[in-house]
């Protein structure tokens, strides 16, 4: 409904209409072929008629799904009882309840002291300390989080050739294996390998410090300063990583100015500033459309001032046809046009973690960041 | 306290306040942009420019400010960006939470302070004194945080004596209170005895000893008494800045307090709410500084209004 003005609609712009026609059966018409309509229903919210009609804010929300909603208590918890009418079963703990705990330490110390069952997002060092104790499981999954180095590509930007050289120098399993402790997967493309589309036989620049500096020097960009930004605790060893980048970036023959910001201040300075910057990407859907087509066509007007006619008429071409084939092609295409223009430089996949009470089983870690709880129960 | 002085502080503090929302209201918008926060950063350009102008900040400044003022007068400070609720609404809702953690913090440190600040006076120099002098170095030589921590390793983790976090019941509030409380000791404690030493060094304190008071009568109903004036401008400071919220301290702890909200808020920029967050806070302070004041001229009645 155009009307709510949501910011979620441009998500659906393809569709036509949409017509109820029975209890259970739902026809939807697109203006064109949507290849990625069932994902991008996936990511927007089914909610009250009624509510909406009348713009009440929704705060008892609806669902089918294998528990309900029962409470909410702002900034503390979400209590959500089991759906005894589920469709493949009524789960096995009655109630869930999610508990706000910002402190990471905090959410650690209540899964050690055994008022929680299950903690998300640790650390590298909590994780450790947790491999090591037999009351605990940990799950670790490479998620579709990518970290990347993303640039200004416009004539105000950094050059092509310094961006490539910067390519070289970068250590991926440095940053992985020593900063973030195994806690991420090395990147080689853009899209994630859990995702169609993904270019499997596509490799990043080669580590390669010394055609970095050579790169440099043919570019006449020794000593050329480069302001380079970074979130400041937003994601897991972001500050770190940062640092890692800023030294491999100097060894080249570059004088960076590394500013490691609060998000608010950051996404000021990468929107209306950009030059370097590290940033992720979490990729809302397993196809590379949700990858490639809001950050690279041109239409988007991406902060990198990027723009590039075969790339747009690429990903244009990946979103208007079902054949998987023509699909493919086109994402593989795209994803080498990106590596040699070094538009963002793909670094790794953050791990998604969570520690889990030895006696829960059933816990589901998914890599799109989300915890399945409905096959979950107690061994006690 | 006459009634003139109170109206002449009513006045000025309506006028602290105005100019407080004129700065505050400037000071955010500089800050940075709360529809780039609230929206994917893939979001087209044209959904991002309809979400701001659904919030009117495509305005100028200036005509947002006379709309908010003009609110503002009215009893309405605006509608939370991010929560899309009244901002007075969950302001009010946080302060229950800040009230119990604030003033059970400030009872601790007052309930240690005030012993160990007095013994560290009369025992000047002496063994006591240097025992009694670690306790404050030591609470404030630590970071609130790592306290906050240590304090959950040992009475939540180790010996499950205590909740490790949350809000609801009194347990809940005793592990953050303390934190907070033995934070506030350090420098309360400090302030007493060097109140004390200044106090106990006075010729009424000679006289009264010399006419035979008992010391307790000495230590507390004379040289106490004269050094509370410090101590009251000490607690009230510490009373305003726990008000304002304990932010690292509501942190460790999951407390849903004013601190973490106003830090949300910021984060988010969530203008409306850090506006009658920072507003809501002035005025506290402001009523604090009032009952302060009210508790000079009950201490020593020498002291009169300008």
């Amino acid at each position: 409904d155009k009307k709510q003005n949501s910011p979620q609609s441009y998500r659906l712009a393809p569709v036509k209409s949409v017509e109820a026609v029975d209890d259970t059966t739902l026809k939807i018409q697109t203006k064109q072929p949507f290849p990625t309509l069932l994902y991008e229903l996936g990511q927007v919210q089914i909610v009250q008629n009624n509510a909406v009609l009348i713009g009440e804010k929704i705060t008892k929300p609806i669902g089918t799904g294998p528990y309900r909603f029962s409470e909410w208590r702002k900034d503390d918890r979400v209590i959500l009882e089991a759906n005894p009418n589920y469709w493949t079963g009524a789960p096995k703990f009655k109630r869930i309840v999610f508990r706000i705990i910002p402190e990471t330490s905090t959410r650690v110390n209540e899964l050690k002291a055994g008022t929680v069952d299950v903690v998300k997002n640790l650390l590298p060092s909590h994780i450790k300390e947790l491999q090591n104790d037999k009351n605990f499981k940990i799950y670790s999954v490479p998620s579709v989080r990518l970290m990347y180095l993303g640039f200004r590509v416009d004539n105000q930007g950094i050059p092509l050739k310094v961006r490539q050289a910067i390519a070289h120098a970068i250590d991926r399993e440095a940053l992985t294996k020593y900063i973030l402790e195994g806690q991420a997967t090395p990147a080689t493309t853009l899209v994630s390998p859990s995702a169609f589309g993904f270019h499997d036989s596509l490799k990043p620049f080669p580590y390669d410090v010394e055609k970095a500096k050579q790169m440099i020097k043919d570019a006449g960009a020794v000593g050329r300063k480069v302001r380079f930004d970074s979130t400041s605790g937003k994601y897991i060893g972001d500050v770190e990583v940062a640092k890692a980048l800023a030294e491999m970036m100097e060894k080249i023959g570059l004088q960076i100015d590394l500013q490691t910001l609060e998000y608010g201040s950051y996404l000021k300075n990468v929107n209306e500033k950009p030059e370097a910057y590290l940033f992720a990407w979490g990729q809302p859907s397993p196809d590379a459309d949700a990858a490639l087509y809001r950050n690279f066509h041109s239409s988007n007007k991406p902060r990198m001032r990027y723009s590039n006619p075969l790339v747009d008429k690429l990903l244009d071409e990946g979103r208007s046809t079902l054949d998987k084939g023509k699909r493919l092609a086109a994402y593989k295409q795209v994803q080498e046009i990106l590596k040699e223009d070094t538009v963002w430089i793909p670094l790794y996949f953050l791990n998604f973690t969570a520690g889990v009470r030895a006696n829960v089983e059933g816990v589901q870690v998914m890599s799109n960041e989300k915890i399945w709880l409905d096959k979950a129960y107690s061994k006690e | 306290m006459t009634l003139r002085y109170l109206l002449s502080r009513l006045a000025s503090s309506g006028l602290t306040l105005l100019l407080l929302s004129a700065v505050i209201f400037v000071l955010v918008r500089v800050s940075g942009d709360p529809v780039a926060i609230m929206l994917p950063s893939d979001s087209p350009p044209d959904v991002v420019a309809a979400f701001r102008s659904s919030f009117g900040l495509d305005r100028p400044v200036l005509v947002q400010y006379v709309h908010y003022l003009g609110n503002a007068l009215r009893g309405d400070l605006g509608t939370s960006l991010k929560y899309s609720e009244p901002v007075l609404s969950l302001v009010l809702e946080r302060l229950p939470a800040t009230f119990s953690l604030g003033f059970a913090a400030l009872v601790i440190s007052l309930l240690f302070a005030v012993p160990l600040g007095i013994l560290a006076a009369v025992y000047r120099g002496r063994w006591v004194d240097r025992i009694v002098t670690v306790i404050p170095l030591v609470g404030q030589s630590f970071p609130v945080f790592w306290i906050g921590i240590m304090l959950a390793l040992l009475f939540s983790v180790k010996l499950r004596w205590l909740p490790v976090s949350g809000y609801g019941k009194t347990q809940h509030l005793i592990l953050p209170a303390f934190t907070l409380g033995i934070y506030f000791t350090a420098r309360l404690s400090r302030l007493i005895t060097s109140s004390m030493v200044e106090s106990l060094r006075k010729d009424y304190i000679r006289t009264a000893r010399a006419k035979g008071l008992p010391p307790w009568s000495v230590i507390i109903k004379h040289a106490f008494r004269n050094s509370m004036v410090s101590v009251v401008t000490m607690t009230g400071m510490q009373l305003a800045a726990l008000l304002g919220g304990a932010v690292v301290t509501e942190t460790v702890f999951a407390w849903p307090g004013i601190g973490r909200l106003v830090i949300q808020a910021v984060y988010n920029r969530d203008y409306p709410l850090i506006q009658a967050s920072v507003l809501i806070m002035a005025a506290l302070v402001i009523l604090i500084n009032l009952l302060v004041d009210a508790c000079y001229v009950l201490i020593d009645p020498r002291i009169q209004e300008a």
